[in-house]
């Protein structure tokens, strides 16, 4: 197990987002988390990512509480994820913005920075090609040098992957990837993901798209007010009674 | 290769422009204008780069004024080893006020630093036994480096510039490697620098302890040469036009800051009444740059010349 959620709960004032909410992703799958609108996807997320504290419970990396550790300090220990709402950085080339990724692996710092030794061109070399190496990976290397901003949408999703895997991470966490995707866009994402798979690097996948999930996880986790209500393969989930109650309403 | 000979091309126009100004006046106003590229490249550093709004970078300056002041004439220390010790006390107290100050974002950021700057301020008029209070410090020792005593603003030209080509050169270089990624990326979206590594408290404070180092240093220098400092200095107007010098030429760019630099510092040279209405035209500029030109005089003439070859490929 890479990832472990353990009684994780998350109150704001007086709601309970998360609730006491236990599943475990293994090594080299892709695990969905799903539910309805509203059910804690993204709270739990935020928690995972640090970018949240959890009111009680704890997430294990690699058997590693993580605690407190903040969202950098969490990246460095090999756990990367894409944005729901894209988040380019501006004013840089969609290389670089992938370069970015890759520079937590490299050890020059200000000194040899500013004397631009040996050191730090030889890393910057490395960290160029590592992240035209990204590009190219998700078929994106024709825009390397335009500015991130000027990227349609789709393209600026697909370049959020490319920074995601810079730093070689074991585990990437997509936060609703498809959202605002074409049906053809889409497709390239789940092909993307499979890929990714491939390289023996583990996936959580947050999403609404059932399409999606159903193609390309191994596993499914269900959540509903911020409680599990499933979790099993997708024919199984596809099947179960609760969750087309969750999804469709009691009639 | 063939990048450097700009670069090259420039240090050569510098070091043989006295020459063809012999004697003038501005030649001081040309000290001036490179003790201000030396601050208004930390400026842009940590205000272009990493996207800190600093409204204190004057009182770094009067801090390494100050403390050259009063470390070589009150206490006959060496004038390059009391620029050392001003640079380095005045990182340490950036470094102080950065960790807690630099969580805030935005306005706050903005308001505390200039309240940090307040503070230096009415410390410099206070602590008058040492300082000279509000009257100023008085008949500085001049510069002097391994004997040589630095009298003339001709005399001054020289390390003045010297310094201030390194403290470019070094700069551009910490600006394109992943120093100056990482400011940017923080700049652009923490969150996401963040979740990518980025340790952006870090590079925060590192930004401003570099800008207020590098203020230090053209504080030193200045005292030298000027001979006469006063709490004036770390005025807030002080800090905004220091802003506008790094943001006026070109933002995050080295010819932007030498550009805006000169500008700023030209003006009152060639507008003899200017100083009457200085915070009128400095607030005028300011105005203008936000609204109508973000990347500064060079990115007018970067879209310009776009515009040219746009229009001779049709």
């Amino acid at each position: 197990m890479i990832l472990e959620i353990r009684g994780l709960t998350r109150f704001f004032q007086r709601l309970t987002a998360v609730n006491e909410l236990s599943f475990a992703v293994k090594q080299g799958g892709i695990k969905a988390l799903i539910g309805p609108n509203g059910a804690g996807k993204t709270t739990t997320f935020n928690m995972v990512t640090g970018l949240l504290a959890p009111s009680r419970g704890s997430v294990f990396f690699k058997g590693e509480e993580l605690a407190t550790l903040p969202p950098h300090v969490r990246a460095r220990k090999g756990l990367s994820r894409t944005f729901q709402i894209v988040r380019p950085f501006a004013e840089m080339t969609v290389l670089e913005n992938v370069m970015v990724g890759c520079d937590m692996r490299t050890g020059s710092g200000l000194f040899s920075a500013a004397l631009r030794l040996p050191r730090c061109l030889r890393d910057e070399r490395r960290v160029r090609h590592k992240a035209m190496e990204g590009l190219e990976f998700v078929g994106l290397a024709a825009r390397a040098n335009d500015p991130a901003t000027s990227l349609p949408m789709g393209e600026q999703r697909v370049m959020e992957i490319a920074r995601a895997l810079a730093s070689d991470p074991e585990i990437v966490l997509f936060d609703e990837p498809a959202a605002g995707l074409n049906e053809k866009e889409t497709d390239q994402l789940a092909k993307n993901l499979l890929r990714i798979k491939e390289r023996g690097i583990t996936v959580l996948l947050v999403e609404h798209d059932m399409r999606l999930v159903m193609r390309v996880s191994d596993e499914v986790v269900v959540i509903n007010y911020g409680s599990l209500i499933a979790e099993g393969t997708p024919s199984e989930i596809r099947n179960n009674p609760e969750v087309i109650t969750a999804y469709l309403g009691k009639s | 290769m063939i990048r450097i000979v700009p670069y090259l091309l420039f240090a050569l126009f510098i070091y043989l422009l006295p020459a063809l100004l012999a004697g003038s006046y501005w030649i001081h106003v040309l000290v001036i204008i490179g003790t201000y590229v030396i601050a208004a490249t930390g400026v842009d550093l940590v205000v272009g780069f990493a996207g800190q709004l600093s409204l204190c970078q004057a009182a770094f300056f009067a801090l390494g004024a100050y403390a050259s002041a009063i470390l070589t004439t009150t206490y006959r220390v060496d004038p390059v080893f009391a620029l050392l010790i001003g640079m380095l006390f005045t990182g340490l107290v950036a470094y102080g006020v950065g960790a807690p100050v630099l969580r805030l974002k935005g306005y706050y950021l903005a308001i505390a630093t200039l309240g940090f700057g307040l503070i230096i301020q009415s410390c410099l008029v206070t602590l008058a036994q040492y300082t000279g209070g509000p009257d100023g410090f008085r008949d500085i020792v001049p510069l002097k480096i391994a004997g040589y005593t630095f009298k003339t603003d001709e005399q001054y030209y020289y390390p003045i510039w010297t310094v201030g080509m390194v403290i470019l050169l070094l700069t551009r270089n910490i600006a394109r490697s992943k120093i100056g990624r990482a400011m940017l990326a923080l700049r652009g979206d923490d969150v996401a620098a963040s979740a990518m590594g980025v340790d952006i408290a870090r590079y925060k404070v590192q930004a401003f302890v570099l800008s207020a180092m590098y203020a230090s240093l053209a504080g030193s220098l200045y005292a030298h040469s000027n001979r006469f400092i006063s709490p004036q200095m770390a005025d807030l107007s002080r800090s905004v036009e220091m802003i506008i010098m790094a943001v006026l030429g070109g933002i995050r760019t080295v010819f932007g800051v030498l550009i805006g630099t000169t500008i700023i510092k030209s003006i009152p040279e060639v507008l003899e009444s200017f100083l009457d209405y200085q915070m009128v035209v400095t607030g005028a500029i300011l105005i203008v740059l936000l609204l109508y030109m973000p990347q500064g005089l060079i990115g007018v003439v970067r879209a310009a010349i776009a515009r040219l070859r746009l229009r001779g490929e049709r």
